[in-house]
């Protein structure tokens, strides 16, 4: 019989919003020059603050509510606080929850499998923890979206929350969106823009390159003319310690 | 029942008038009971270049609002008795084009004729829509110049999107290149893109390729649809398309740049 609900770890296209400092004025200008930058990536985003780096120094609760307030008015919502450093005082004053990163919960889950094998109940999270211990294999998993037809200008494609294959061309002035990876089999002429929701592991593939934009996790690059070497190549675009690499493939 | 075939383009002045004239002149010559039809509501023009436009009495507007019968509204060719053209209405604008209207004209159209030549507007707006909506099959007319291939692909990309066909899940419009006012001295002079450079970017089968010519211009003034040119490299050329369109396989002509010889030099050609 199958079960009414179900329990599954899921990956939220949340961003992380470390701050360095308590400077309201300079954390919006800030964020309002990478929404410039990634328009597609900013609007849609969820913020989740992470206080670690702040050390021990209490913050005070007028900053903080300053700060959301200030997040709230540019359509950036707070859903939670890293957990690290002041997490908890943090979340009670703003009345957010602590969030785990995924890093911790493999670890936890790791601490559990330990546990269960030494016969020792594993520790229970805290109660503000919504993280629960689950495998990342069983997250959710979506079919890649495949295209068979040339994506022609003014045409745009999103593959949400998964990777994207298009067989055929894609057109100057046609943009090709993918949560996930973007496998381009035909000529890539338009924009291509993987890891729309910030996944910065995704990558952008294609057998003939001349694309006019090419973007991973809001990182992008305009290609007002195309390197020679890369133009009509197989080339693979990634993000390496921030920067946006462009290599042939062979 | 008639195949609706729409001529169309998305940029203006690249010869889609032209190409429905003389499409629908060569399927009526080779013995196709043929209408043309102009979308171009407010701004018509075919039956200029049909040399009919002294005869409108009642257009294709008249004929959705119910002012007229098809019958009344179509012109028959004078020199091909299977031809007939409903005009565009000078007087309205393209508001008054209506999808039930269209649909009926066509509907009414596909019964008695073989083939239904629309001719689109330029642009995207509802006169285009409504030209490539009921479509079979498509003849995308294009200049060998980078913002003409740019529109085309854009046409392309809304016909295989928003028309009848796409919206109904019933398999797609059939789509032709024509490329016009193609020289092949100035491809070979690096001044124009190849007939290569665009099958490229557009991926489509070419259906025929026009060469430029001054004659063109002459017989669209004259009302005379270039394809009667028989003499005439755009009207042969024009020819091959309408035999390519039925399925014959035919060369391509007119597409190298000619040596010229010392005598033709000295001469002219």
């Amino acid at each position: 019989m199958s079960s009414a609900a179900e329990l599954r770890f899921i990956q939220l296209g949340a961003l992380s919003l470390r701050l360095n400092a308590i400077d309201v004025d300079q954390i919006i200008s800030e964020l309002l020059t990478h929404q410039q930058q990634a328009p597609d990536l900013m609007t849609r985003a969820r913020l989740v603050l992470d206080v670690s780096q702040l050390g021990d120094e209490p913050i005070a609760e007028t900053d903080l509510q300053a700060l959301a307030a200030a997040l709230n008015e540019h359509k950036l919502g707070l859903v939670g606080v890293v957990a690290g450093g002041q997490a908890a005082a943090v979340a009670s004053a703003l009345r957010l929850p602590v969030l785990r990163s995924v890093g911790e919960i493999r670890l936890a889950a790791a601490d559990a499998r330990r546990a269960q094998t030494t016969n020792e109940p594993a520790e229970s999270p805290a109660q503000d923890d919504v993280a629960a211990p689950v495998e990342t294999e069983d997250a959710d998993y979506r079919p890649t979206r495949f295209i068979d037809r040339t994506i022609r200008s003014g045409q745009q494609v999103y593959a949400r929350d998964a990777d994207l294959v298009v067989v055929g061309s894609v057109s100057p002035g046609a943009e090709i969106i993918a949560d996930g990876s973007i496998h381009v089999y035909g000529t890539l002429r338009g924009r291509a823009l993987a890891g729309a929701t910030g996944d910065e592991q995704a990558r952008v593939f294609c057998r003939d390159f001349r694309a006019e934009l090419v973007s991973v996790a809001g990182h992008y690059k305009v290609l007002e003319a195309l390197p020679e070497g890369l133009k009509g190549s197989a080339v693979q675009v990634w993000l390496q310690d921030g920067q946006l690499k462009l290599d042939p493939l062979d | 029942m008639a195949e609706i075939i729409v001529v169309t383009s998305g940029k203006g002045g690249v010869g889609k008038t032209t190409t429905s004239a003389s499409i629908a002149m060569g399927l009526a010559e080779r013995g196709k009971k043929v209408a043309v039809v102009d979308f171009d509501v407010g701004l018509r023009n075919l039956d200029l270049i049909m040399g009919c436009e002294r005869r409108v009495v009642y257009d294709f507007v008249n004929v959705i609002q119910g002012e007229c019968t098809l019958k009344q509204a179509l012109i028959k060719d004078k020199r091909n008795e299977k031809l007939f053209v409903l005009a565009a209405s000078q007087t309205r604008d393209k508001d008054a084009l209506t999808p039930e209207g269209v649909e009926k004209v066509l509907d009414e159209l596909r019964q008695d004729f073989d083939f239904v030549i629309c001719d689109s507007p330029a642009g995207i707006e509802r006169g285009a829509h409504l030209a490539m909506y009921f479509a079979d099959r498509a003849v995308v007319v294009v200049n060998p110049e980078v913002s003409s291939v740019r529109d085309s692909d854009r046409v392309l990309g809304i016909m295989a999107s928003k028309s009848r066909k796409a919206e109904r899940g019933d398999g797609t419009i059939k789509e032709h290149l024509l490329i016009t006012r193609y020289s092949p001295k100035r491809v070979a002079d690096g001044d124009m893109m190849s007939i290569a450079d665009i099958e490229e970017i557009l991926g489509l089968p070419i259906i025929g390729v026009i060469p430029e010519s001054e004659l063109v211009l002459q017989s669209s003034n004259a009302g005379v649809p270039v394809i009667l040119d028989n003499q005439a490299p755009a009207g042969q050329a024009y020819a091959d398309a309408v035999a390519r369109l039925l399925g014959e396989d035919r060369p391509m002509r007119f597409t190298e740049a000619d040596k010229k010889g010392l005598l033709k030099r000295l001469f002219g050609s």
